[in-house]
């Protein structure tokens, strides 16, 4: 039996809006578990996005430039895994590198949101957000 | 939160006041002042006034300071917004669950 129609939709979504919610109230272990799992069951991009998302919220930034690296090796245009780079980037004091990303994602035809996200973080930059992080 | 050298000194002047008792103006004034400012009764240059003397700034620390804080202001805006588009960026991700 295919693994990926063992869960609904609508189930995926939920367990994803529920390791966000142990993001926000930083149970971290129970975040990645519930990833990692959403990740063996069926590989989308959203359950990646959520893994690297708890491993920047717990400030281990080298895993999560990792599982962007990682998204990016498999999807080289993906816009949401630049974004996610480039905040772990800032965070991690590399703002050049950062500006190249969120260039490349201004660029390109990402959805507003993306688009909005990358312009503040640009100017973020410029205030010197990075000065502050960490 | 980092803040330059100047707000540091000016900071630790304002502590250093504090510890040592010191209002600079007097409390009959101050307590004026502060109705007014309640009111919203007070321009700006009142404001500044007030300020340097009773913190015992000078003009320039005062303006350092006040620099310093709309560098501030404006750095929180864009952690505002980068919070808010980061959560529809988010939002957005999950949508797209199959």
């Amino acid at each position: 039996m295919d693994m990926k129609k063992k869960l609904s939709k609508e189930s995926k979504k939920v367990l994803c809006e529920l390791g966000y919610y142990y993001i926000n109230s930083r149970e971290y272990e129970k975040a990645v578990a519930i990833f990692n799992s959403l990740i063996i069951i069926d590989d989308q991009l959203p359950f990646r996005y959520g893994l690297a998302n708890v491993f920047f919220s717990k400030s281990d930034y080298d895993k999560a430039l990792e599982i962007c690296r990682d998204i990016l090796d498999d999807y080289p245009g993906d816009t949401t895994a630049k974004l996610m780079m480039a905040e772990n980037l800032i965070f991690k004091k590399r703002d050049s590198e950062a500006a190249v990303l969120l260039d490349q994602v201004l660029g390109s035809d990402a959805d507003e949101a993306s688009m909005k996200l990358a312009r503040d973080l640009k100017q973020g930059i410029s205030q010197g957000i990075s000065s502050y992080a960490g | 939160m980092k803040v330059s050298m100047d707000s540091q000194n000016i900071l630790a002047s304002i502590q250093q006041m504090q510890a040592s008792g010191s209002k600079g103006a007097d409390s009959g004034k101050f307590d004026s002042i502060m109705e007014e400012i309640q009111k919203g009764d007070l321009d700006e240059g009142k404001i500044r006034d007030f300020t340097t003397n009773s913190s015992g700034l000078s003009n320039e620390q005062y303006l350092i300071m006040q620099r310093e804080m709309q560098k501030q202001n404006e750095l929180f805006s864009t952690l505002s917004n980068i919070m808010k588009n980061r959560h529809q960026t988010i939002q957005n991700t999950i949508q797209n669950i199959k």
